[in-house]
């Protein structure tokens, strides 16, 4: 295989994105509390109107729909570029580029995509997407006791979901509830759910992160008409698999923008501090963690770059997007530790970005399927084939008892 | 109103510029457009999206100089000329001018806008020869442009002590500062035009010069080397009582940095 190949229209769509970044996006983030979910009002709507005349608003949304229709690997190389900021990590461009949308949204109708998701993405409003419950979160098909009761042209939503973000401050998100108490897996559904429905609730509560804060949201008989199901009834959990996958290669690249912006920062203070009469830089225990993070980083940009343009061709990445996800959360988590080390106290004050990023960091081994989960996805598809021959080997040898 | 605009392509200098051997160590650098040419592309589409005609923007360099002929038509530019050619490499202003000068002697041209100075080089010397290997006048260091009717310019430059606004007949050169605009970037749209639009790509022969005119072989000038800045030393805190910090403070300055001298 070919080394990548990043075209000059992909070189120069990044070089605009990151001028934006920089020109634009770090000085307004300045002028807010370093905690803020999100900038200014006013900052946010100038930006961002600056970056639709560009033509660089929603560059993922597919063309039909106004976007900018980049693949997979295009947007992996452009996230790069547009995290490198202090909110970059769950508030990428601060949003002036447009946010995300519930991926299952997609499965649905033209008419569900024309009312919901075109809309959404236009204004920049904030969506949720509601699966995990208390039960857990990682094992749907287990964990989901929410409720949806198919009455005439509506179903009836009861329940609760938790660690749902932005739902207190969205307009609609997609909500899956179990519709067929039966059916296991094959009895849950997606539901488009409107957060003025009445019986709906969404209670912020606070975190290790103050961005894309979490809710628990509540359903009381909210009652949803059946137009507004995505997929057929059962259809949930088999929705958009292969679209939640493609996505995990951006996301994995937000972790490596941030490792990026962190290490970045590192290298140029290591040449600057001085302690007991000597550069940082001259010390040996400093630039092997240095050495450490830049292998961290190309490790995981050839890993996500990898799984991107496989996902581009169309090939079953659901695996090596696993791979993406860990890798690029843990390869952060150990670059942003050593960041704060060497730059000590000022690591951790709100001075700099690296605080933020150090404690939002920690939520990426958790949030969109743990480490653990992921892992179990890897070592599933490593052992499948053989045990697949161990099985057939045993029920060949239970067949035949007396063969010898 | 046609109007050609060179440009260079320097190391980026936010990056860390390495001198070895007393040149400038070229490789693993990233390259951009230098930026006052950004303002004379910017001054350039400006004109023309108000009179019409077409922007050509050249640059003379190796290959690496076709990345910033393609931003500058991504930005809006209508075609690229790039001289590439191992014999211009090491010319001197008096060099690139020539080679400008007979570029924009191909075609009908009403203006010509460089930038101030390469940002590289800090030099400033190849807009001043080129305005005059083609016997144009040449307003330098332009912070303001007006232009009611095509033939004519209205431009504020700055001097030191004030501006001086002149009335221009073209055709003529001048010469960008960076406070005349804010450059544009380039719209999604304008990348993917880009490719389309036609970049010439010429030797020194195609011009009509032989290499012993510019390059080395024809530079009147030569650099003999480059040096490193000295790493600045770091500078001293002082704390305590605002009154008393400033008298020693002062007391520094007076007599140890001697400033008041």
């Amino acid at each position: 295989m070919n080394s990548f190949m990043i075209s000059d229209e992909l070189k120069m769509v990044v070089e605009q994105v990151r001028r934006i970044i920089e020109d634009d996006v770090i000085p307004a983030e300045s002028r807010v509390d370093p905690d803020a979910p999100e900038l200014a009002e006013e900052d946010y709507q100038r930006i961002s109107k600056k970056v639709r005349s560009l033509g660089l608003y929603a560059l993922e949304l597919p063309r039909k729909y106004g976007g900018g229709g980049m693949g997979t690997f295009e947007m992996s190389v452009i996230a790069e570029a547009m995290g490198q900021h202090r909110m970059g990590l769950y508030n990428i461009g601060c949003g002036v580029f447009g946010r995300h949308i519930p991926e299952s949204i997609w499965s649905g109708t033209e008419e569900q995509i024309q009312q919901y998701a075109v809309p959404a993405i236009q204004q920049g409003t904030h969506t949720f997407f509601a699966i995990t419950e208390p039960g857990g979160g990682s094992d749907p098909a287990n964990a989901i006791q929410t409720r949806a009761e198919r009455k005439g042209d509506r179903y009836i939503l009861n329940g609760s979901k938790i660690f749902i973000s932005h739902a207190h401050e969205a307009e609609w998100g997609v909500v899956y509830a179990r519709s067929n108490p039966e059916a296991g897996r094959k009895g849950i559904s997606a539901f488009i759910v409107e957060t003025k429905t009445p019986g709906f609730t969404a209670k912020p509560f606070k975190v290790i992160r103050t961005a894309a804060i979490p809710n628990v949201v509540t359903f009381e008989d909210c009652e949803i008409p059946v137009k507004n199901r995505i997929g057929e009834d059962g259809q949930g959990l088999s929705l958009a698999l292969n679209m939640l996958s493609r996505k995990r290669f951006p996301y994995s690249a937000t972790n490596l923008s941030v490792a990026v912006a962190a290490h970045k920062r590192t290298v140029e203070y290591a040449n600057q501090r001085k302690t007991f009469g000597e550069y940082l830089a001259d010390r040996q225990a400093i630039q092997w963690m240095l050495a450490d993070s830049e292998l961290d980083i190309r490790t995981t940009r050839l890993l996500i770059w990898d799984g991107a343009m496989r996902a581009d061709r169309d090939e079953d990445i659901r695996v090596l997007a696993s791979m993406a996800k860990v890798y690029s959360s843990e390869a952060l988590g150990r670059v942003i530790d050593r960041c704060v080390q060497i730059h000590g106290g000022y690591g951790v004050t709100k001075e700099f970005p690296l605080e933020r990023w150090y404690r939002e960091a920690r939520v990426r081994r958790i949030g969109e399927g743990p480490s653990e989960v992921h892992r179990m996805v890897i070592a599933r598809d490593l052992l499948r084939a053989g045990r697949d021959q161990r099985k057939a080997r045993e029920r060949s040898q239970a067949a035949t008892p007396a063969a010898r | 109103m046609n109007i050609v605009v060179p440009i260079k392509s320097v190391i980026d200098v936010e990056l860390n510029i390495r001198v070895q051997e007393g040149k400038i160590a070229k490789d693993g650098m990233s390259y951009i457009i230098s930026k006052w040419d950004e303002n004379a592309i910017e001054a350039a589409l400006q004109l023309k999206e108000k009179h019409g005609g077409e922007v050509t923007v050249v640059s003379v360099g190796p290959d690496r100089a076709s990345e910033s002929l393609r931003k500058a038509l991504a930005m809006g530019a209508d075609k690229a000329v790039h001289v590439n050619d191992p014999a211009a490499e090491d010319s001197d202003s008096f060099g690139f001018a020539k080679i400008l000068a007979k570029v924009a002697q191909r075609g009908p041209f009403d203006l010509i806008i460089t930038g101030k100075q390469a940002q590289d080089t800090d030099m400033g010397g190849t807009g001043p020869i080129l305005a005059e290997l083609l016997g144009l006048p040449q307003v330098y260091n332009v912070i303001k442009l007006e232009s009611d009717e095509p033939s004519t310019l209205k431009l504020n430059r700055l001097g030191h002590q004030g501006q001086e606004m002149v009335e221009l007949k073209l055709p003529a050169l001048i010469a960008a500062n960076d406070s005349l605009n804010e450059p544009r970037l380039a719209s999604l749209r304008g990348i993917m035009a880009a490719k389309k639009k036609p970049l010439d790509v010429l030797k020194l022969a195609d011009l009509g010069l032989s290499p012993d005119e510019v390059g080395a072989k024809g530079a009147r000038v030569r650099t003999l080397e480059f040096q490193p800045p000295k790493r600045r030393a770091a500078g001293k805190k002082f704390e305590g009582d605002a009154e008393e910090v400033t008298r020693k403070v002062m007391d520094l300055l007076a007599n140890e940095a001697k400033i008041f001298a």
